[in-house]
């Protein structure tokens, strides 16, 4: 008994510190009264302004946001490098908006419409200030500054506040437009630091996003925002050590929302590490699940593959800018095999410039489709062709029917050179019949 | 035809180099793979078969200044011994070639320079027609509008030396595993001891001109170092005057970037567990890659026109590769 008189004693205390500093806080709040009501809707949260004037020139509404969000040096810049400024010519468009978001990319195509925002030092503190700011503002002026004496009644006040209280912040017009429309967030897990940090910010976020989507969905849609987890840097870490720490990491965020009592998040982990294709393919996974067609394409896909007599060990479709593949066939991804598509396009591509450079006098006729081919030893096939702007179909072939290798007759090399004929003709024609699906599907 | 063996120096101090470059060229590293690479213990070599008749004899010196002490060193003690020494005094008999690697970012320039002088000194004694290449290496750490004139600087000292000891002809290539230059390099010295050179020449230039091809570049296959090209010597003559870089409107250091993107492929497909392609088309760009025998691989860029369709230039491509398969019947 004495020892719980003692813990009583000891939060009524802090809840005394606590109001005490609310009445402080409060008091500055109403000084500030004249131009707080503007305060409120044009300070907040960093960078708003930016989209906002961004949303209002370009008309953005329609398109799924994509935040990428993490704490400073986690390594969020270097990603959007990566991934979409390798390319001077493409149309990738990198504008700082000032204060701290910017448009990475636009990824238009008509299957892909996203916008991708890169939130700079992303900090939850900032959030929670103006959060708090909020609720004491609500709570002066409601309720003026109460005494409350029972650690019981303290929190269930507490909790009946706050639903209303906490009306004025999400209905801050700079917040509306920072979680509108986002279909994902991005985080970024800097794996080598101490990451505690990071992943509270996270878990506020969530709650922050969820507490949001109730307060404007009333009439209960489901959560809807994807978040994903990018445990970064993982090449610096060893395999070993990997593994445990995204363990570690999933551990935590799960007990945090167990205790938030959260429910229904779609929240993934990826290990990734900007010096090998881990990034890609995380990124890759991410934006399909965006794409509203995809059972159709990955149906498209299958197909294609059945029509060839299963010659075709995996088909993608591919961005071309970005190397993210839009979408596959449905057997399993080995990451191998996309490191090898996704390089046979960067070769295809400098081959390409090399001789276009050739051409150029002036005339260079850049509407050519870009169509390759190879044959590897060992029977295995690559070939590419573009579907249209931006995007291609590689395609990986492993020839097992063609008769084994034998080098020496010049009848032998006859035949086999026919067979590869009539394989490129195939997968031509199933080609030519696909993308006139394609365009069906997306006009 | 007979097998020819030439033996090839690679020398330069500690660190400059060599062994990276090695590796990348011979040995399928990519430039990512050389940090792996140790200091060289005295002195490696590696025997490369080289268009199939050829084999390279390659000396990878350790460049430590206790090795490289131990080489020049050991030789004075011979001759002062009456010259049966069974030491290191082989190092310098019978070399063809020289390659001196250079770091361009070293303290050190005139002690580089010294032993240099000293290499020089003793192939004069030993091998007076060995023929000097001088690679001006890392050039991928100076700025890029400082590069040239730091070579050309470079160079103007290294020839002085070599003057001085008898050697004229010397070759020198700004390189960096980081780009492409490190092929250039490469290329110029192998093809420099390719004894059918001419022969070769004479084939692709004709063929092309039958062909009407764009441009015909032979390769070595495993290397993808250029063998020789349809329109070299205009090629060389640009690169001499260095002027006139673009007046057929081709990229002058294409041979250098096709070796580069053509390596970087073989890399990317050996994930494939496969060693090597043996064919790559663009069509709609008329550029047609594949093999033509066990040691070549030809790189055909076609004008293209109306009448040529798919199946007339598929043909005329088996014809030319007929042609080389036959071409290394006879020679085997």
């Amino acid at each position: 008994m004495p020892t719980e008189k003692n813990n009583y004693g000891s939060v009524s205390d802090s809840s005394r510190q606590f109001q005490r500093d609310l009445v402080r806080n409060s008091s500055a709040g109403s000084l500030n009264s004249q131009d707080s009501d503007h305060d409120l809707e044009a300070r907040p949260l960093k960078g708003e302004r930016g989209i906002e004037s961004k949303t209002e020139e370009n008309n953005f509404g329609l398109k799924k946001k994509v935040l990428v969000m993490g704490l400073d040096r986690s390594g969020k810049s270097s990603i959007s490098k990566v991934l979409f400024n390798n390319d001077v010519k493409s149309k990738n468009r990198v504008i700082n908006l000032g204060n701290g978001v910017s448009i990475v990319q636009s990824l238009k195509g008509k299957l892909l419409d996203l916008k991708i925002l890169e939130v700079d030092s992303f900090d939850m503190n900032e959030i929670l200030q103006l959060q708090q700011y909020y609720y004491n503002a609500a709570l002066f002026n409601k309720n003026g500054p109460k005494r409350k004496t029972v650690v019981a009644d303290d929190s269930a006040n507490q909790d009946g506040d706050e639903d209303e209280l906490d009306d004025g912040f999400f209905s801050n017009p700079g917040f509306i437009q920072f979680f509108d429309d986002v279909g994902t967030i991005i985080y970024v897990v800097d794996s080598t630091s101490e990451y505690l940090a990071s992943l509270a910010n996270l878990s506020m976020l969530i709650e922050l996003a969820y507490k949001f989507h109730r307060r404007n969905n009333e009439d209960g849609d489901a959560f809807n925002i994807n978040f994903e987890v990018l445990i970064h840097k993982v090449d610096i870490l060893n395999e070993d050590f990997k593994l445990d720490t995204q363990r570690d990491i999933i551990q935590r965020i799960q007990d945090e929302l167990l205790d938030l009592g959260i429910e229904n998040v779609s929240i993934n982990f990826y290990l990734t590490s900007i010096f090998d294709y881990s990034i890609y393919e995380a990124f890759s996974r991410i934006t399909q699940k965006l794409i509203l067609e995809l059972p159709f394409l990955e149906n498209l896909l299958d197909n294609f593959i059945m029509n060839c007599h299963n010659l075709i060990d995996k088909i993608f479709l591919f961005d071309i800018n970005s190397k993210i593949y839009i979408s596959t066939d449905s057997s399993p991804v080995n990451i191998l095999s996309y490191e090898v598509c996704s390089e046979f396009i960067d070769v295809t591509l400098d081959l390409k410039d090399l001789y276009e450079e050739v051409d150029g006098h002036g005339v260079v006729s850049k509407k050519q489709n870009m169509k390759a081919f190879s044959k590897l030893n060992n029977n295995f096939n690559i070939y590419l062709n573009e579907v249209y702007k931006n995007l291609c179909v590689v395609i990986l072939i492993n020839d097992n029917t063609t008769t084994p290798i034998s080098n020496s007759g010049s009848e032998q090399a006859g035949t086999e050179s026919i067979t590869n004929k009539m394989l490129l003709t195939l997968i031509d024609y199933n080609f030519n019949v696909l993308k006139s699906t394609l365009k069906d599907i997306l006009k | 035809m007979e097998q020819t063996k030439a033996k090839l120096l690679l020398m330069g101090r500690s660190g400059s180099g060599k062994s990276s470059m090695r590796s990348i060229i011979f040995s399928n590293y990519s430039a990512f793979d050389t940090r792996r690479l140790g200091a060289t213990i005295d002195i490696e070599h590696s025997h490369l078969k080289f268009l199939g008749n050829m084999t390279l004899n390659l000396w990878d010196c350790g460049g430590q200044d206790i090795f490289m002490d131990s080489y020049l060193q050991d030789k004075q003690d011979g001759i002062v011994a009456g010259g049966s020494g069974n030491g290191k005094n082989h190092i310098f008999q019978m070399v063809q070639v020289l390659i001196h690697v250079f770091d361009v970012e070293s303290d050190e320039v005139l002690k580089d320079i010294e032993i240099f002088s000293m290499v020089l000194q003793k192939l004069r004694n030993s091998s007076p027609n060995c023929k000097i290449f001088v690679l001006v290496h890392k050039m991928d750490l100076v700025q890029i509008n400082k590069r040239e004139n730091l070579f050309n600087i470079m160079m103007s000292k290294l020839k002085e030396t070599c003057s001085m000891y008898g050697f004229e002809n010397v070759i020198g290539f700004p390189t960096s595993i980081w780009d492409e230059s490190l092929y250039k390099a490469w290329s110029s010295i192998v093809c420099s001891m390719i004894p059918t050179i001419g022969v070769y020449k004479e084939k692709v230039k004709n063929m092309s001109e039958m062909l009407n091809l764009k441009e015909f570049i032979l390769f070595e296959k495993s290397t993808f170092l250029v063998v020789c090209s349809s329109l070299e010597n205009k090629y060389n003559k640009n690169n001499n005057s260095n002027k006139s870089l673009s007046l057929d409107g081709m990229d002058p250091k294409r041979f250098e970037k096709i070796s580069n993107v053509l390596k970087t492929f073989k890399q990317s497909i050996y994930k494939l567990k496969v060693n090597n392609f043996q064919e790559f088309q663009i069509p709609e760009q008329g550029i047609y890659i594949m093999n033509l025998n066990a040691n070549l691989m030809g790189f055909i860029i076609i004008n293209r026109s109306e009448w040529l369709t798919e199946n007339i230039i598929e043909n005329n491509l088996s014809k030319l590769k007929l042609l080389f398969q036959e071409d290394q019947e006879v020679h085997t």
